[in-house]
């Protein structure tokens, strides 16, 4: 057994309350529900098993459930304070019978093969840096004729970051394992799955990003600062800025992501 | 339901395995632990959340 150094929460109760404070309740990605739909536009969710990978907080795996139809959704995070905070809003909104949360280690997926009908992802597997072990994971706890639908922030290429894109990196603060969407693509492929199909939400991302930066500079200031602190939202400011540049180049590149495993 | 917060769901136990050995887990209600007999590790669930980390898990003998 390959022990994992243990796992330190980046997510703080005063970054969640923030970006909250910007993305809503219940998401620590941008875009909202209409997003998540776009991201499962043309995939049936109803009656069906699915799994949340990386639900932070859980707004998107309660809305998987309640607005998508999904019969039963498994939301796994590497951190203790975000499943806490999903877990009782299921039961806040009834639905803790249909979606379960649970605390994982980093690593393989605790599930059996076959188990999951659609797995689904926000902006979350930017966390983990080995995409190849990652999508056989994901393809192995499929069932056949299962989708994967999600969606990532994506380096533009495999080289060294830009200055640029270093700077904004350091900003974040976060551990990313950033990759390009031709890695996405390899990973995927030789993982097994088919039909893979990727889109560059750069151009969305770059309108939404400065309506973002501009609210924080003024309208949502004051709720923000309330909810984290007035550090907290001035450091942003400044990661949103490093952020932005790197989006306005295209290395900074969220994509939504597609494969099916074919049945039989 | 009785205990909204602390009973999980059957179903998900089907499903879920032991992140060790990729085995089998059987699940204790009354002590709300997750046991997997072939790691000898009893895992949590607390406030209804399975926590599947090893390092968080209780050592038990095997039988």
């Amino acid at each position: 057994m390959t022990e994992s150094p243990a796992h330190e929460d980046e997510y703080t109760d005063e970054l969640i309350e923030f970006l909250e404070s910007l993305w809503g309740w219940g998401f620590l990605s941008p875009g909202g529900p209409e997003e998540v739909a776009r991201v499962l536009e043309g995939i049936d969710l109803s009656g069906k098993r699915v799994l949340d990978i990386g639900c932070g907080s859980g707004g998107i795996a309660l809305s998987l459930a309640r607005d998508h139809g999904a019969g039963a959704v498994v939301g796994i995070d590497v951190e203790g304070p975000v499943v806490r905070k999903a877990k009782a809003r299921a039961a806040e909104l009834g639905l803790a019978a249909r979606v379960d949360f649970q605390q994982v280690a980093p690593g393989p997926l605790p599930f059996e093969a076959e188990s999951f009908d659609i797995v689904f992802s926000k902006d979350s597997m930017i966390h983990i840096p080995d995409k190849e072990d990652l999508f056989a994971d994901i393809f192995r706890v499929l069932k056949p004729g299962g989708r994967i639908a999600a969606s990532d922030w994506m380096i533009a290429h495999d080289d060294a970051p830009s200055p640029a894109m270093k700077h904004y990196l350091e900003m974040e603060g976060l551990s990313f394992g950033m990759a390009s969407p031709d890695r996405y693509r390899r990973a995927m492929k030789s993982a097994g799955f088919h039909n893979v199909h990727l889109v560059n939400r750069n151009a969305w991302y770059v309108g939404i990003a400065r309506e973002e930066l501009a609210q924080l500079k003024g309208p949502l200031y004051e709720k923000a600062a309330a909810a984290s602190s007035p550090a907290t939202v001035d450091h942003n400011i400044g990661t949103w800025t490093a952020m932005l540049s790197v989006l306005e180049t295209g290395e900074h590149c969220p994509h939504h992501l597609h494969g099916l495993k074919p049945a039989g | 339901m009785a205990d909204p917060a602390g009973d999980i769901d059957p179903k998900l136990l089907e499903f879920l395995v032991c992140p060790v050995t990729h085995g089998p887990l059987d699940y204790d209600a009354e002590r709300q632990e997750l046991i997997s007999r072939q790691a000898g590790l009893a895992y949590p669930i607390r406030d209804g959340i399975p926590i599947m980390l090893p390092d968080e898990a209780r050592e038990i003998k095997a039988d």
